[in-house]
């Protein structure tokens, strides 16, 4: 069983493929979405930690400047309390040695005369000559506070003026504050690594800074725009991304502290705020493809084994199947939809091999039995060409022998033996007349007479009989005519042959019952597509009851005939099968005394004129 | 048919070749009677071996012998360019459907099926002879 596959158009993308790269694509957005989501979640997370970490460090430190500007403040209103007497002086410095952060104090009145001064290095303030041209004295002597800008001394040690009325003398007093001190506030504000604070005034001037030398170079950071912000900014500003004056990248906050003009800036470098972030971020980096390659390659490894290669192991058994191998099956890994599936392939595979192995029986069963037949038909047949060979060797002795005897061929014989040769070679005649008949009767009946379709001329088939049966009617002096019809085709197709056995039969059965008068041939054609061949004789008829059973083997009108006319007994039933056999019909026409007419009607096939050879009997 | 007169066949020679003894016998008689020399042999090789010495008007031949059937004897004949005229008869007791063609077909000129009386035997050698080239004359004893 070979099964010629039919061609598929070039395949589309597979059904593995489709599977992977569609589960690979939600797989990835899944995880891309997570990471992402998770990745904003930390470094928002830690964005708003550092920024309220920030803000206290911020306040913190502005508290502690508010602080110390508050005590400094402090320290000048208890000096402007105190009475001036002839202590003043010491008072003054007494106290002014409590406040850590007092470096000098002066007490001046409305004309610039020193009614107090103290100072715990180099004073700076009390140079007579600078007095009364300083912005703090004029500004003071008007009833205003002052604060001055960051100064450097000759030590090069920052500090700033702070001056208040005095109001008892309408002078002043001023203060110089060390803003090393401010520098340790600051330099106390660290967190983590980086993290560190720095303190600016409106002017852009760092006053104060972890770093000394920072404040030490009078850096000024006026255009910075972090600075701008902060500036335009009243009270808390987080700044969460910005390169500070340094050229680190950092996330700050900035803080204007009450009361000043001063900003506190709390700063810490990326690198470290977002270390979490950062962190997240490379082992989402590392382990978001890891996961999604591991993933992938479980799902992938899933579905081959779950899905492809039991698909595989279907599509190669029917691909079997299709090649002829119906004992292949396909093995049944789980109950699923697959598993179903195969199940049930197996199942018709089984079927079909249980059919194809039946119908294999059943066809070999057909074979043997043809073969049987086949082989019985040819013994048969053989069997009926030995028996004619082997009757026709003998009888063709006796013929030939009484043949010579009574032909005059030189042999006298008494009449008496005569008579007896006569009566031998007349046995001998109906003997082959029988043989003949009856080989033709079981060749018909045994479905061997393979009737041929040739091309032959009715009015030759015609001639050949006439020969044939001309010498018997001429010695009972009986006139036989033939008629053909004018229409009917010069050529047609059949068995001539066998037409020919018919013809004899019915001719030499006419010849048999008519003692007296004439026979008749008529070939004639008959409506659109048949013909027919009638043989009428004026012969002793045959009546009524015997025209049903005149066809049947071994009957003749009574038993009587048989003695009395010769003949076989054979010849109508030779007839009539061989004219069923041609799908024709054979009639009979009688009537007692008046004679008889066998009417055969055939389909006409009508043959292309071809001359054949007239084979001659 | 004509009257056929005791001299037809009159110095002719001829071949007859037949296992069945009676058959060869019935043949050889008639053709005797009309005046033919008769050359008998019971299969094909001795129908060979006659044709060495014999060159007959005609064969009559059986088809199944013994040693050389009739099948085999024509072919032999037919391969020798010598004897390529002769006209050769099949005398057969072979009367099934198919057998004239196979006979026609393997060379022969005619096919004669036993049993034959001595008249039809006659009839059917005059017959097949009076169509070919030397043979005409034959025709005037035929209707």
């Amino acid at each position: 069983m070979t099964v010629s596959p039919s061609i598929l158009p070039k395949s589309s993308w597979s059904l593995r493929r489709i599977v992977i790269v569609a589960q690979a694509i939600g797989i990835f957005i899944i995880l891309f979405v997570i990471s992402t989501v998770v990745y904003r979640f930390i470094f928002n997370a830690e964005s708003e930690l550092w920024q309220s970490r920030q803000s206290d460090f911020a306040l913190t430190s502005a508290r502690i400047v508010s602080d110390t500007l508050e005590q400094s403040r402090l320290f000048m209103d208890i000096v402007n309390d105190l009475a001036y007497d002839a202590n003043f002086p010491d008072t003054v410095a007494n106290i002014a040695k409590r406040y850590k952060s007092v470096q000098e104090v002066i007490v001046l009145d409305g004309n610039a005369n020193i009614l107090a001064s103290f100072s715990v290095d180099a004073p700076v303030l009390s140079n007579l000559f600078t007095i009364r041209q300083s912005n703090w004295f004029l500004q003071t002597r008007n009833g205003e506070k002052y604060l001055s800008n960051l100064q450097f001394s000759a030590q090069n040690a920052p500090y700033i003026i702070l001056a208040h009325p005095y109001e008892q003398a309408r002078g002043a007093i001023a203060i110089r504050l060390n803003m090393s001190i401010l520098n340790d506030v600051v330099e106390n504000i660290r967190f983590g690594e980086t993290g560190n604070a720095y303190l600016v005034n409106t002017e852009g001037q760092i006053l104060a800074h972890s770093d000394f030398s920072v404040v030490e170079r009078n850096t000024n950071i006026a255009n910075r725009p972090e600075f701008q912000k902060a500036l335009n900014q009243a009270g808390l500003l987080f700044n969460s991304d910005y390169f500070n004056f340094l050229g680190r990248e950092v996330i700050g906050t900035s803080l204007h502290i009450e009361g000043t003009n001063w900003i506190i800036f709390s700063e810490i470098e990326q690198d470290e705020a977002y270390v979490t972030s950062a962190n997240a971020n490379t082992l989402l980096l590392i382990g978001i493809p890891t996961l999604f390659i591991v993933v992938i390659g479980a799902q992938f490894i899933f579905s081959q084994r779950m899905l492809f290669s039991r698909l595989a192991s279907l599509q190669n058994a029917a691909l079997k199947i299709t090649e002829g191998d119906l004992s292949v099956r396909v093995p049944v890994v789980r109950i699923d939809e697959i598993g179903v599936l195969a199940h049930t392939f197996n199942t018709m595979t089984a079927s079909l091999q249980k059919n194809t192995e039946e119908l294999r029986q059943a066809r070999d069963q057909a074979i043997i039995a043809k073969e049987i037949a086949q082989e019985n038909s040819r013994l048969k047949s053989e069997f009926l060409s030995t028996m004619s060979h082997e009757l026709r060797t003998p009888l063709n002795a006796i013929e030939g022998f009484t043949g010579i005897m009574l032909s005059g061929m030189g042999v006298q014989l008494e009449p008496k033996a005569r008579n007896m040769v006569e009566r031998i070679s007349t046995n001998s005649k109906r003997l082959v007349e029988l043989v003949n008949a009856f080989l033709d009767i079981s060749r018909i009946e045994s479905g061997r007479m393979d009737l041929v379709e040739v091309a032959f001329s009715p009015t030759d088939l015609a001639e050949k009989w006439r020969r044939q049966i001309e010498g018997l009617a001429e010695q009972k002096g009986i006139l036989f005519s033939i008629t053909i019809d004018p229409d009917l085709p010069a050529y047609i197709l059949g068995d001539d042959d066998a037409l020919t056995k018919i013809g004899q039969n019915l001719l030499s059965n006419a010849i048999k019952f008519t003692e007296a008068g004439r026979i008749m041939l008529d070939m004639k054609r008959h409506g659109g597509d048949e013909w027919q061949i009638i043989v009428s004789d004026t012969g002793i008829g045959i009546p009524p009851h015997a025209q049903s059973y005149i066809f049947d083997e071994f009957r003749q009108v009574d038993g009587s005939s048989t003695r009395k006319y010769g003949g076989t007994g054979l010849g109508l039933a030779i007839v009539q099968k061989l004219v069923r056999l041609m799908n024709g019909t054979v009639r009979v026409d009688s009537e007692l005394g008046m004679g008889s007419t066998f009417t055969v009607t055939l389909p006409l096939k009508p043959a292309e004129p071809q001359p054949i050879n007239e084979v001659m009997q | 048919m004509k009257p056929i007169p005791q001299d037809i066949f009159a110095g002719w020679e001829v071949i007859v070749v037949d296992d069945e003894i009676d058959s060869l016998e019935v043949a050889r008689y008639i053709l005797t009677f009309y005046g033919a020399t008769v050359y008998t042999g019971e299969n094909g090789v001795e129908g060979l071996d006659l044709l060495k010495t014999v060159r007959p008007r005609f064969i009559l031949s059986d088809i199944s012998m013994p040693k050389m059937d009739g099948w085999q004897f024509i072919t032999k004949i037919r391969e020798d360019e010598s004897l390529q005229n002769i006209p050769i008869i099949a005398l057969t007791a072979h009367a099934m459907r198919g057998d004239r063609e196979k006979v026609m077909s393997a060379g022969f000129h005619h096919y004669m099926i036993k049993p034959l009386s001595p008249n039809t035997f006659l009839e059917q050698i005059i017959r097949s002879l009076m169509n070919l080239p030397d043979f005409q004359h034959l025709s005037q004893y035929i209707d």
